[in-house]
């Protein structure tokens, strides 16, 4: 009974999806489907926002780190809490991290380098760039390590970010190039840091290695921003064993 | 055997209309390199194939009506037959068949896409030789083994409304995948298939399970639902959810790695 000569019996599931799209483009009048605005033309925004937004996406390292460390007087076992006891966001003082003295030093303490995973008859490789031998700060048990990100050029122009980590933790992160001025250096989440950074000397392992959330496009600040994290990350297991 | 060969390697994508980084851990030998070359080759193929953005794309073509069911590679057809089943799983809150797509039709597997992709992409580092690495698309992560030996990784949960902050930070030892669902950086583009409009009834949702693909799907699914998904997704196996309000309060299920309560969440 079925005359179709294709495999799919009537009433295989996707033979009757099929059929329900191809119904729905036939009764579909021009331009009932559009693609939502959002997801073909994302809502244009202020550059200077967009470099914020991206430069603070970035802090996300810093103080997620920071929220963990701290972030565990969840002592309820009841699976709800709420976020509300968090910092303000950064966002709400541009000016002021626009405007903040760079960061010239930052002390970090001698740490024990993380082992890599290699197998037991390798010799244990040196993963924190401030001790590697190769790194281009002073071999010592201090000392910050930059690393740029690719320059992304998003629609406003080029962005990029840098990253500074110490001990093989993220200690800053700086805008380099913005759309409107190149080499322009910019400190952000000046409030967040000097914490960070006491909890970098307690703990050198304050850092994320990655963020889950929304889907980004490939297409902003944040490209820059994974970009440098990226870079340093692999300037740090680039050591040979 | 291979005493000069790198620990570790960072290989960052733009593909997909996103950006992919591959952090491996490892002894990058030669297979482990070749993996890596291999997934950002399968990672491109799979956006060639799979784009709604494209209309010459194999789902585009069919969701288009220019190709059949029998002419579908065997990826697409399983692509297509798994979120079918994810629809009847999820009480139709997760529909490929029934969004609106960038090509103009109602069909658009995006959802499941990405993590289906990732998932296959881990598998082919792992048959490379690798075994301890995190693979982030977009966003959406899947994580094999450990950071360090004897170190999990460390996911971040970015909180909503602050782009400065995270909400969490989840210590994981693979093998496990992590989805977020919302809507702060590509506007409200989850739709209901109920209603077909754009719903925001809780700002966040992640789902972390065994399965990037279905955590995937399953976080739409629960962003859909809104705070009811973590009462409904205690009925699936191995999957857990997290979900922020728009006021900041948070829910999780019951055995959500929430790191006040199991911070050894799942070790492998």
């Amino acid at each position: 009974m079925n005359n179709e000569p294709q495999r799919p019996p009537l009433d295989d599931p996707l033979l009757a999806r099929l059929e329900r799209l191809s119904q729905r483009r036939a009764e579909a009048p021009p331009g009932r489907n559009p693609p939502p605005a959002p997801a073909t033309k994302p809502r244009r925004r202020h550059p200077a926002r967009i470099a914020r937004l991206g430069a603070l996406m970035v802090s996300c390292a810093t103080t997620g780190g920071l929220a963990y460390l701290l972030g565990t007087t969840q002592t309820s076992s009841a699976g709800s809490s709420s976020l509300s006891n968090l910092p303000a966001p950064i966002a709400t003082a541009p000016a002021a991290a626009a405007t903040a003295p760079p960061v010239t030093t930052v002390t970090a303490p001698a740490t024990t380098a993380p082992a890599a995973h290699t197998p037991a008859s390798v010799a244990p490789a040196i993963t924190a760039p401030a001790t590697t031998a190769s790194a281009p700060a002073p071999p010592t048990t201090t000392g910050i390590l930059a690393f740029n990100g690719k320059v992304v050029n998003t629609r406003y122009g080029p962005v990029q970010v840098q990253v500074q980590v110490s001990s093989g933790a993220l200690v800053e992160v700086a805008v380099v190039q913005y759309p409107n001025g190149d080499g322009k250096s910019v400190r952000i989440n000046e409030r967040a840091l000097p914490k960070l950074h006491t909890e970098v000397l307690s703990a050198q392992s304050a850092n994320v290695h990655s963020i889950s959330g929304a889907t980004y496009t490939s297409n902003g600040y944040v490209t820059s921003l994974q970009s440098a994290l990226d870079q340093a990350a692999a300037a740090g297991a680039a050591v040979t064993a | 055997m291979n005493g000069t060969a790198p620990v570790g390697t960072v290989r960052v994508e733009h593909v997909m209309g996103m950006v992919v980084s591959i952090d491996v851990r490892d002894l990058i030998t030669s297979p482990v390199a070749a993996a890596i070359e291999a997934v950002v080759a399968w990672l491109h193929d799979v956006d060639s194939r799979f784009s709604t953005y494209r209309n010459d794309s194999e789902i585009s073509r069919f969701g288009l009506g220019d190709i059949g069911i029998d002419e579908l590679s065997v990826d697409a057809e399983e692509v297509l037959r798994r979120c079918i089943e994810l629809t009847d799983v999820t009480g139709g809150t997760f529909d490929a068949f029934a969004v609106p797509s960038p090509n103009g039709t109602d069909l658009d597997p995006s959802g499941l896409v990405k993590g289906w992709s990732v998932e296959r992409a881990a598998g082919i580092l792992e048959s490379g030789g690798a075994s301890n690495f995190c693979i982030n698309a977009g966003g959406d992560i899947a994580v094999r083994g450990t950071s360090q030996p004897g170190q999990p990784w460390r996911i971040g949960i970015r909180h909503p409304d602050h782009v400065d902050q995270l909400a969490l930070v989840l210590a994981l030892t693979g093998p496990v995948a992590v989805a977020t669902s919302a809507t702060y950086e590509r506007g409200a583009h989850i739709i209901d298939p109920a209603t077909g409009e754009p719903t925001a009834d809780i700002a966040s949702a992640t789902v972390v399970g065994p399965d990037l693909g279905t955590a995937d799907a399953f976080a739409t699914a629960v962003f859909v639902m809104g705070e009811a998904g973590v009462d409904w997704i205690e009925d699936q196996p191995g999957y857990d959810a997290y979900v922020i309000s728009h006021d900041g309060v948070t829910r999780w299920s019951r055995d959500f790695p929430h790191p006040s309560l199991n911070p050894t969440w799942r070790e492998a």
